[in-house]
């Protein structure tokens, strides 16, 4: 068991470090607050390799581990988790191709995403469909060697910007994947939500009206659909773990640089215990969080299921990153509720990482499902 | 359309903003945008508008401005010239310049078409306008050359002399608009007393666009200096 990074993880995350610094942290205030997407410094990450990291090397990628992408996500989620969201939600559609699809699927959609900056989104959810991925109303049915898709998808990060998305629809009520070009005849692309943080990541509405699918764009089997959406969690839940690490680390950063410049009562804030010690417990959830986030990658690197520990790194490092902003805000007393400080972005930031991608709840469900199948815990 | 070209000036302000401030942050109390080369040798500031003593950190490229004092009575000059100077120039240059371009727009009108003079509206007045329009830019630029002394003072006094990028903008347009004021007086004189206003002939031509061009540079100078000049005294 070893605990270090190497020595390539190690250039990595600095590599990440200085990027963040540089071009997401920056950013972060101008695009939290225009609302705008981020594409410049979405293309300065794809030009630094920040982008589209799992596409395999066979079709122009690097194929990087699920591991160093959760070392690179969580130094640049300290800069901006809207930032991030918007550089790494390629991840979520692409992997369903990468998993499931064939040669001709992956070089048609994946390669072109390694030699141009180009965006893809998950579609999946809908207004009556969350955490119920089984409740999906959207419908494909089988015309010929078509497949003509109809349902309305909600909350698609990178909706507006995407060159193809992945749907979920049933056929003959059997969840189905496919593969869906943007500028398809019938996609009717909503506006922007108005949500509580995140803004740089762009969610949309996405309608789908008699929307045509050859049927070559259907990923794997009719009925496939459901293993696919639910392994891509697999893959990127620890992805979404590191980003509220980010915040986590973040938000202890800010408090520990105000801690140790502020003064009251003619002493430094860090020398009262009331401060110091949430700075503490910040410092060990995160480790924690850390560790688990780690783990989670590392077993899918391995090829081991990792579905528990994927559901555990991501509820934990969610709830700690709630948890952190909270306190950061509370260390910077008034200055934290203004928004001319980078804490109060934190606390918007932050309560989506319990909500997208399974809501916490949905992650116990998870760990409570496999303890049910376990006779002892070793 | 006006979306795209206030897109534009947005995008070339931001481009001329960042070389000349680099990355900014905005005081945590007066919202006031501030540079971070603004800090000095302890990585402290005094907020200009406000007057919070500000200690600038960064960390992660996040900066976190730490306020730990404030200066209340701050000095202030007792004759307040500044602010009676700096109104002149503001409102007397566009008259100037819809002036100038009233009588060009009567020049032009009568040698293309042959109409006489009479036909126009304050005929009888159009050498008091032109008078008018040398009192102005005269004026104008005497004034501003007294707000320069007296902004010079006030950023001594209520400012400490203290080195802030906006206060560098300033300076640097302000001299710039009194260089350019200056030149469209000199044109105005040459242009006006040798009749080459219009476009009758290439040297009125040239006469004419150097003369507008001038005017129109110096009007844009003034009206940024007066803006930089305004969010420094009250904010957004």
């Amino acid at each position: 068991m070893k605990f270090s990074l190497t020595a390539e993880q190690q250039e990595l995350v600095e590599k990440a470090r200085t990027f963040t610094k540089e071009w997401v942290a920056p950013n972060a205030v101008k695009y939290d607050r225009s609302g705008e997407f981020p594409r410049d410094v979405c293309q300065e990450a794809f030009n630094q390799g920040f982008m589209n990291p799992a596409i395999p090397k066979k079709y122009g990628g690097v194929e990087e581990s699920v591991l160093d992408t959760c070392l690179a996500l969580e130094e640049i989620c300290t800069g901006c988790s809207g930032i991030g969201t918007a550089i790494d939600a390629n991840g979520l559609s692409q992997y369903p191709v990468i998993f499931a699809g064939n040669d001709y699927q992956k070089k048609k959609f994946l390669e072109p995403m390694t030699q141009e900056l180009m965006f893809s989104a998950y579609c999946v959810t809908e207004p009556e469909a969350g955490s119920d991925v089984s409740r999906i109303k959207t419908t494909a049915k089988k015309i010929g060697n078509d497949y003509v898709i109809n349902g309305v998808k909600w909350w698609i990060t990178g909706g507006s910007v995407a060159s193809w998305y992945f749907v979920l629809a049933k056929v003959d009520d059997k969840a189905t994947g496919f593969i869906v070009p943007a500028d398809t005849a019938g996609i009717i692309r909503g506006v922007k939500e108005q949500n509580l943080g995140q803004h740089a990541s762009n969610t949309i509405r996405i309608t789908f009206e008699d929307v045509k699918v050859p049927q070559e764009y259907r990923l794997g089997e009719e009925g496939d659909g459901f293993k696919i959406a639910m392994k891509t969690f697999d893959h990127t839940r620890p992805g979404i773990a590191s980003g509220a690490n980010g915040i986590t680390k973040a938000a202890l950063n800010i408090g520990l640089t105000y801690a140790k410049g502020r003064r009251t009562f003619d002493k430094k804030l860090i020398s009262y215990q009331g401060i110091s010690f949430k700075l503490a417990e910040m410092m060990t959830k995160l480790d924690a969080a850390r560790y688990m986030t780690y783990l989670a990658a590392d077993l899918f690197d391995q090829g081991e299921d990792n579905s528990r520990q994927a559901a555990q790194a991501k509820w934990y490092a969610a709830e700690v990153a709630m948890w952190s902003a909270v306190e950061c805000c509370q260390i910077l007393g008034g200055y934290g509720y203004t928004n001319e400080m980078p804490a109060e972005k934190l606390l918007r930031d932050a309560k989506i990482y319990q909500i997208y991608e399974g809501a916490s709840e949905i992650q116990k469900m998870i760990i409570v499902a496999k303890l049910m199948r376990t006779r002892e815990v070793h | 359309m006006l979306s795209d070209i206030m897109k534009l000036v947005d995008k070339f302000v931001n481009i001329f903003k960042k070389r000349l401030y680099g990355r900014t942050f905005f005081c945590p109390v007066c919202h006031l945008e501030l540079s971070c080369h603004d800090t000095d040798e302890n990585e402290c500031m005094v907020c200009p508008l406000c007057g919070v003593v500000i200690e600038l950190h960064e960390t992660y490229g996040h900066f976190v401005p730490i306020v730990n004092d404030v200066e209340i009575n701050r000095v202030q000059p007792k004759a307040r010239l500044h602010p009676l100077a700096t109104h002149l120039p503001l409102g007397l240059f566009p008259f100037a310049l819809l002036g100038a371009f009233y009588l060009l727009i009567i020049s032009v009108y009568t040698k293309t078409l042959g109409t006489g003079i009479s036909a126009f509206p304050f005929a009888s007045s159009i050498p008091v306008i032109d008078n008018l329009i040398f009192l102005f830019l005269l004026i104008a630029i005497i004034a501003s050359a007294l707000t320069f002394l007296t902004g010079v003072i006030d950023w001594k006094k209520r400012y400490g002399g203290r080195s802030y990028r906006v206060i560098t903008l300033k300076i640097i347009l302000s001299g710039l608009f009194l260089a350019v004021g200056l030149g469209t007086l000199a044109l105005h004189l040459v242009v006006f007393e040798a009749g080459m206003i219009g476009f009758d002939s290439l040297i009125s031509v040239l006469a004419t666009i150097g003369y507008f061009g001038l005017f129109c540079a110096a009007m844009f100078i003034l009206a940024t200096l007066g803006h930089v000049g305004g969010y420094l005294v009250f904010g957004k």
